[in-house]
């Protein structure tokens, strides 16, 4: 399993559109991502478990990801996090 | 927290044709309440455009149009039932589209608050309680009362 910590960068955290956004990427990835922040767990393929999250600016939270070429998958997912905007 | 559920922004039965209409008509109670400023519903044409808003739920589709802070003067929600259902597409799904038979419009200033409620929605919405509630009030009594009780 792949599995990093990340901050949430996006000034306005994960909103509608970058959840929406976040939510279209990984939807295209063939492998299973979770997002987790506590207790809570966020299957970000789902724009609904993404939302439910509430992640704020700020929020660490840790990637993990399971599957076939699972690092690169995981570091590509890393960096379109961290490139996520308004 | 801070009041967001408005008498005036509780519309039980809303006869659109389509998704820019559901907007135009809704937006509308919010400007004509001092919600929003006037460059409100073009900007949630928009932004709906390029990022839609709607969202199948187990039990019902909705769709959440709002824009930026910058076009809001007082935050708040307003909840609208469709009369028919209006095609909205997913959120976060550029293929699939919804047959949205419920509105709720935001006017959110802090994007910390928007996170938030969103979460709130979520929540709510997936509860098959309230959801039954809100599918259930048909009236604009029983809308107020539940929009009051999940998102108040």
């Amino acid at each position: 399993m792949f599995e990093r910590r990340a901050v949430i960068q996006n000034p306005s955290g994960l909103h509608a559109r970058p959840a929406s956004q976040l939510t279209a990427y990984c939807k295209k990835l063939p492998v299973k991502i979770t997002l987790l922040h506590g207790e809570t767990k966020a299957d970000p393929k789902s724009i609904i478990s993404l939302l439910a999250a509430g992640m704020k600016r700020g929020t660490e939270i840790t990637v993990q990801v399971e599957g076939e070429n699972e690092d690169e998958i995981g570091e590509g997912l890393l960096l379109f996090l961290a490139q996520l905007a308004e | 927290m801070t009041k967001t559920v408005y008498q005036e922004l509780i519309v039980p039965e809303l006869d659109a044709g389509d998704a820019g209409d559901a907007i135009r008509q809704f937006g509308a109670r919010f400007l004509a309440g001092g919600f929003v400023r006037d460059t409100f519903v073009a900007a949630v044409l928009e932004r709906e455009e390029k990022y839609p808003t709607g969202l199948q739920l187990d039990g019902m589709a909705l769709a959440m149009p709002h824009t930026s802070g910058e076009h809001v003067r007082r935050p708040a929600v307003g909840v609208a039932k469709l009369k028919k259902p209006v095609i909205f597409g997913h959120m976060g799904d550029e293929e699939t589209k919804v047959e949205a038979e419920m509105l709720l419009m935001m006017a959110i200033q802090d994007p910390d608050a928007q996170v938030d409620l969103l979460r709130k929605v979520m929540g709510v919405f997936t509860n098959q309680e309230a959801l039954a509630e809100f599918k259930a009030a048909g009236d604009f009594e029983a809308l107020y009362a539940a929009a009051t009780k999940y998102l108040g």
